[in-house]
């Protein structure tokens, strides 16, 4: 039974969570060995966790919050 | 008023000039609705207030207040996931990607990104492309792989927390991965003079 790229490549993603069954394991590696295709995936895939891992509050666009609503919170926090 | 109340509201009065920019930029990164990121941020100081006691002056409060945020992000992702849970493995086909027999399609084959380095992770236009390309995937896609990134849970215990079978996570990343790839192709790596 050998594995279709679309189960592979579900495969590659869980991997990155979990780990793999023993069976699982040994199928995506006899896929991946005759799979080219996949394979770049699987490498594009890992660039893509990078990419999004890399995402930090510095990275995101700068905006301003409203004075009303700084107001709002420094009123609301005198409450409590 | 004692002391301590004292020197607690106006610790909240300096972090808030300080930091609810910083802040509310992020919640808005995290959720693209400004309404939200408005929400969450007024109740990460919420929370900061009350708890101003226990935060030690070791740590720095800027991580703590950031760390609060996150928190709060995360449930707001896993509430949503849970409102839209219903319509799960209906959006989103996988048959532009694969035929039939779950093989790739010819003009969706995967090649490796050559024009992909290091430099790209801090390539402010680059940046923008990915936030898009995020933004793109349906909501509940977008809520699960933020769940994926931004929490140090397990798997297991986020779809726990979801109401979802792992294998329904599995499919719900597979695609998002595929979808993510495919619109960074078309919005970065194949376009000219990047």
């Amino acid at each position: 039974m050998s594995l279709s790229c679309e189960k592979a490549t579900v495969l590659i993603e869980k991997q990155t969570i979990t780990r793999l069954s023993l069976g699982e394991r040994i199928k995506l590696r006899m896929h991946l060995n005759k799979c080219q295709d996949c394979k770049n995936f699987k490498i594009d895939s890992e660039k893509m966790d990078q990419m999004i891992k890399h995402q930090t509050p510095s990275t995101a666009q700068k905006l301003e919050l409203s004075a009303k609503i700084k107001q709002q919170i420094i009123d609301n926090s005198k409450g409590e | 008023m004692d002391n301590d109340v004292i020197s607690e509201t106006t610790s909240i009065e300096r972090w808030v000039s300080d930091y609810a920019d910083d802040l509310y930029s992020w919640a808005f990164y995290k959720t693209s609705n400004k309404e939200v990121a408005e929400d969450l941020t007024q109740d990460t100081f919420l929370a900061a207030a009350k708890g101003a006691s226990k935060f030690k002056g070791d740590s720095n409060p800027k991580t703590w207040l950031f760390s609060i945020l996150n928190n709060k992000i995360a449930d707001y992702h896993k509430k949503k996931f849970k409102k839209m849970n219903a319509g799960i493995m209906e959006d989103g086909d996988q048959s532009s990607f694969f035929n039939e027999k779950g093989e790739w399609r010819e003009n969706n084959l995967p090649s490796i990104w050559e024009n992909y380095d290091e430099h790209l992770l801090d390539n402010s236009m680059f940046n923008d492309a990915l936030k898009q390309c995020l933004h793109a995937l349906p909501e509940l896609w977008f809520s699960a792989t933020t769940m994926k990134y931004h929490s140090q849970k397990k798997g297991s215990e986020i779809c726990q927390e979801l109401g979802i079978s792992e294998s329904n996570y599995w499919q719900i990343l597979h695609r998002s991965k595929l979808q993510l790839r495919s619109c960074l192709n078309t919005n970065w790596f194949t376009k000219e003079n990047k």
